[in-house]
């Protein structure tokens, strides 16, 4: 384990140190407060600090001075002010005399999380270089993919290969294979593990908005804008975007990815400041682009860009061996969560998993698994708890129209789940406000 | 079984109220109600900055929860825009291993952005940092994982990012503080 960073804020407002306190101890920092530079001194007597926050106008010793005195009782200190806009001047004094940065007063969360996260990385990089490895050690990037077959065997060897470079990735395969799953995996095996994963679904927003979404825009940048929004480029900074569905990405669209991909550089809406932007881009399909290419629907250059190093994912059909296998895992997964004594699954229920086609792939294993799971009671999942026998074709009259099948169906789930909306969302395969909004448009129920 | 208690600051969308009060016993395994407490917030206002000091409505609530002798967690949820002197806003603010936390709505709306209103993504939004507050209250700290429910967020694209759960490493001491408020009569 590192030490933690220590942070020592002086200021002589009670209510700054107090908020400070409480917003550097919940993200973790070891925080002490001093109302003068008199009390500062004192403390640092008795330990050392990382990081010094100081108000530059305070009654007797001033920010300056306190800069001074901290510098001959420590090597290099890291050192922010606190100024009003009023004594702006003085801070870049400060500067010049070899503090780190300054903020004004009052301060905006992103910049005071910015520079001390900034601070407290420089003071880490050495501190945490041993800790890391070791992390490094126990992280399991490939623990979620669950398989013995030739072929998953196959996609994590390309995982692993492929993970520690900077390659762009293409992965493709049917609907519920996992590309998410295998794009996950190749960014936790990355050097860019501790950056974030960005994903943007391509295919669920419209093309202005996806624009938006992915550039970012400036205040002002259109009517109502009234503040800068950062797009995926930039929250992806260092780490890895992960574009999914780009098969139905507008032309208009993969001509300004082209100019990313090409220039790793990115302008916000309504911008006029180029922003480089670091990312390892992983783009994820189950269309064949190839088609696309030829009717001209998709750009050729922006294909050969995407398709550097492409993985193609099995279907559940392809590997039927691992059906076992995935059961088993989804049965532990969900018993757990459920905390039902489930001990397996018997022979004919897995004879009948064996056999289904799966055309929905692993999604749909794992659903049919995770209602199973409600409905046994016992300690053995039978063929009587697999959804695979019933069709809601067979028990939903066929003349009723599409949104009277759709609540009937959401009706039933809710029954069997107790109403539990996490549970039913899961099984529905929607997100839980995405249901609330249907049980609020259908009318079905509020739990009390 | 003691409630999780919901407090509505103001005037406060009836579908962000009746969201939480879905969803947030999923998280918490707690029964969720809504305390009919009138929080004067009016007092909260500062005045040079046309924002509401969040630490005094913290403050608020646990008078009212004291009041009331309502023992329990208290999550106060406004549309009003928090701040706190010494920083421009807040998404909500709880004190650590304490009783009572605030939340608001406010910011994480898209129309504020010059977005499309979604509200959808809006109810995704103040529970994240609902459990976000509520993760506080369990004692949790910031977490470096940015898909944990309890990493720091300091702008709406960063609330997005993570999901509305706890990573493997939060959420053992999130649900044994659930445990222990369950477990009392």
């Amino acid at each position: 384990m590192t030490a933690p960073i220590r942070i020592l804020v002086v200021d002589d407002e009670f209510s700054v140190r107090d908020s400070l306190q409480a917003w550097f101890r919940d993200s973790g920092y070891e925080t002490e407060v001093a109302s003068s530079g008199k009390e500062a001194l004192a403390k640092m007597g008795r330990q050392r600090f990382d990081i010094f926050l100081l108000d530059i106008k305070m009654a007797g010793m001033d920010g300056l001075e306190l800069q001074e005195t901290i510098k001959e009782h420590q090597e290099n200190p890291i050192i922010i002010f606190m100024t009003a806009y009023a004594s702006v001047d003085t801070a870049v004094r400060a500067l010049k005399q070899g503090a780190f940065d300054y903020v004004t007063k009052p301060i905006d969360p992103e910049e005071l999380e910015r520079l001390v996260r900034n601070a407290a990385e420089r003071r880490l990089l050495q501190k945490e270089n041993l800790s890391l490895k070791v992390q490094i050690e126990e992280l399991t990037p490939f623990k979620d993919i669950i398989g013995e077959s030739r072929p998953i065997k196959e996609v994590v060897e390309l995982i692993k290969n492929v993970a520690p470079t900077d390659t762009t990735v293409l992965i493709r395969g049917e609907s519920g294979t996992g590309k998410e799953l295998v794009a996950r995996a190749i960014h936790a095996a990355s050097p860019r593990r501790f950056m974030p994963f960005v994903t943007v679904n391509c295919g669920a927003l419209p093309e202005g908005l996806l624009e938006s979404e992915l550039f970012g825009h400036e205040q002002g940048a259109f009517t109502g804008a009234q503040f800068r929004h950062k797009g995926k480029f930039e929250l992806a900074d260092g780490g890895t975007l992960f574009l999914d569905e780009i098969g139905d990405v507008s032309l208009k669209t993969q001509t300004d990815l082209l100019r990313v991909l090409q220039e790793r550089e990115i302008t916000r809406l309504g911008g006029t400041k180029p922003i480089k932007v670091d990312f390892r881009l992983i783009a994820a399909t189950n269309c064949d682009l190839e088609a696309r290419v030829a009717e001209k629907s998709f750009r050729e250059d922006v294909y050969y860009r995407l398709n550097v190093f492409p993985i193609v994912l099995p279907s559940l059909k392809a590997r039927s061996g691992d059906i076992p296998l995935l059961a088993g895992y989804f049965l532990q997964k969900y018993a757990r969560k459920m905390n039902r004594p489930i001990r397996g699954i018997s022979a004919s229920a897995m004879a009948l998993l064996s056999q289904h086609s799966w055309p929905g792939n692993v999604r749909e294993l794992e659903n049919a698994i995770e209602r199973a799971v409600i409905f046994c009671k016992g300690d053995e999942l039978l063929p009587e708890h697999l959804p695979l026998q019933r069709s809601i074709a067979t028990e939903v009259s066929s003349g009723l129209p599409l949104s009277e099948v759709e609540k009937i169906h959401i009706q039933r789930v809710l029954a069997e789940t107790g109403g539990n909306i996490s549970k039913s969302a899961r099984i529905l395969g929607i997100d839980r406000a995405t249901l609330y909004n249907k049980i609020k448009r259908y009318g079905l129920f509020v739990r009390e | 079984m003691t409630p999780l208690r919901l407090i509505a600051i103001g005037s406060v969308n009836q579908g962000v109220m009746e969201y939480l009060t879905l969803v947030l016993p999923d998280s918490t395994g707690l029964p969720c109600v809504r305390a009919p407490w009138v929080i004067n917030y009016t007092e909260a206002y500062l005045n040079e900055r046309g924002q509401y000091h969040s630490t005094r409505l913290l403050d608020m609530i646990e008078r009212q929860a004291d009041g009331a002798r309502a023992s329990g967690p208290c999550l106060g949820v406004t549309e009003l825009d928090l701040a706190v002197p010494i920083l421009t806003f807040l998404f909500g603010e709880a004190r650590l291993q304490g009783r009572c936390a605030v939340v608001s709505a406010h910011r994480l709306r898209q129309p504020l952005y010059g977005l499309p209103c979604n509200s959808s993504l809006l109810l995704h939004r103040v529970e994240k940092e609902s459990l976000h507050e509520l993760g506080h209250l369990a004692g949790l700290r910031h977490c470096r994982l940015s898909s944990c429910v309890m990493a720091f967020s300091t702008s709406v694209e960063h609330v997005d990012l993570k999901e509305a759960a706890f990573c493997d490493r939060c959420l053992p001491v999130f649900e044994a503080w659930a445990r222990g408020w369950r477990n009392r009569p």
